[in-house]
């Protein structure tokens, strides 16, 4: 059965009645605390989870429900810091916290998976599960080939803006991934509206 | 830098490209870098809505996923928009490999990156490649070849190689780099 992936937007009704309504279809929640040096993937004013404590209410909500919190650590550009053991160490000390309060599963940098290849590479690595690019959503060959290769727990993105191949998506990641590590930086999502509606609507 | 004499500028930053070709208005040449991945005829799309291209010298394409018959459809489709090709580098058609080694080798250099990027290239060999969009000079292509931090000897080989049309000779540069 297709089941979904919910973000989780601060409201605890939102989980108490999407999990009442549609509590079969729930694969999990995913969001952050907003408080960790790493980044997700999406600019910090989005991020409404803010205390642990919020967290742990809605873990053993989830929990008791049988349905998982993802948390999204996904920065794409740490820096190169990733190789130096402090930051390895502070990295793991965050990861440990997040284990302590509950959560069994993280969002890491998403790179692109557009093919069986690529996706093989990444189990290769370890992962238990992929969140595959844009550029597959309407490829049903690729996907159908995928599929045919593992079971694994693929999930798609089908709600977002998204021109196919986009030059700009490069541009796009690595400023969502930075910014989203300072509150106060501002992401000048205005442009790239701006740009997609010229091409949307020429 | 332009009133210290520069004339070009390599850039990849998307919003760059844009503030360069449709706000500033001195004479600076843009070269595009081929970290923004312009691999495919569909990327002239970020050229296209640029209000001008004027200030565009080159593009230097990303070979990754890139192969010959899609680069002369390239050239077909950019015109004007004159394309660059590297000769001396690693290229992957595995997305996640070059990025990963894009990042540890440009993104955000640091010293601890060194035997890390290493390790990685030799791990992963099997997923890098060399070039394969020319085999053989070719007076209307532009090449590049060359980076900052390698010795200028490998270069300097390497243009042998490519006016002596003997391009399976080019030394591949990256294992030399940031040494």
């Amino acid at each position: 059965m297709m089941k979904f992936a919910l973000p989780y937007n601060g409201d605890m009704d939102f989980i108490d009645q999407s999990l009442y309504m549609y509590g079969n279809y729930i694969e999990s929640y995913f969001g952050n605390l907003g408080i960790d040096d790493f980044g997700g993937g999406r600019a910090q004013t989005q991020n409404i989870v803010k205390q642990e404590n919020e967290l742990k209410a809605i873990l053993d909500k989830l929990n008791a429900a049988g349905i998982d919190f993802n948390y999204v650590i996904n920065n794409n550009g740490l820096m190169n810091e990733e190789f130096t053991e402090k930051y390895q160490e502070r990295y793991l000390r965050f990861i440990n916290k997040l284990v302590d309060l509950g959560i069994r599963k993280v969002t890491l940098s998403n790179p692109k998976t557009r093919s069986w290849e690529e996706l093989e590479y990444l189990i290769h690595l370890g992962i238990d599960e992929a969140t595959l690019h844009y550029d597959l959503i309407k490829n049903f060959a690729e996907l159908i080939r995928i599929r045919s290769k593992t079971d694994l727990l693929l999930k798609l993105i089908p709600n977002d803006l998204y021109i196919s191949n986009c030059p700009w998506q490069k541009g796009h990641t690595r400023i969502q991934g930075s910014h989203s590590k300072h509150k106060e930086t501002k992401t000048p999502y205005f442009r790239g509206i701006r740009r997609f509606a010229k091409i949307l609507n020429p | 830098m332009i009133d210290t004499g520069f004339k070009y500028i390599l850039v990849s930053n998307p919003y760059i490209i844009e503030l360069l070709c449709n706000e500033y208005s001195k004479d600076i040449r843009v070269i595009v870098s081929s970290q923004l991945e312009i691999n495919q005829t569909h990327s002239k799309i970020f050229f296209d809505v640029l209000n001008n291209t004027r200030n565009i010298s080159y593009v230097i394409v990303s070979q990754n996923h890139l192969h010959k018959q899609e680069f002369e459809e390239m050239r077909r489709t950019f015109g004007s928009i004159g394309l660059m090709v590297e000769l001396d580098r690693l290229i992957s058609d595995n997305q996640i490999v070059h990025e990963q080694f894009n990042n540890m080798i440009y993104g955000y250099y640091n010293d601890s990156v060194k035997c890390h990027l290493k390790e990685y290239i030799e791990e992963n060999r099997r997923y890098f490649r060399k070039q394969d969009l020319v085999d053989q000079f070719d007076e209307n292509i532009s090449y590049k070849l060359g980076e900052i931090g390698v010795e200028k000897e490998l270069p300097e080989k390497n243009l042998k190689h490519l006016l002596n049309n003997e391009l399976e000779e080019i030394q591949v540069i990256d294992y030399d780099l940031w040494q």
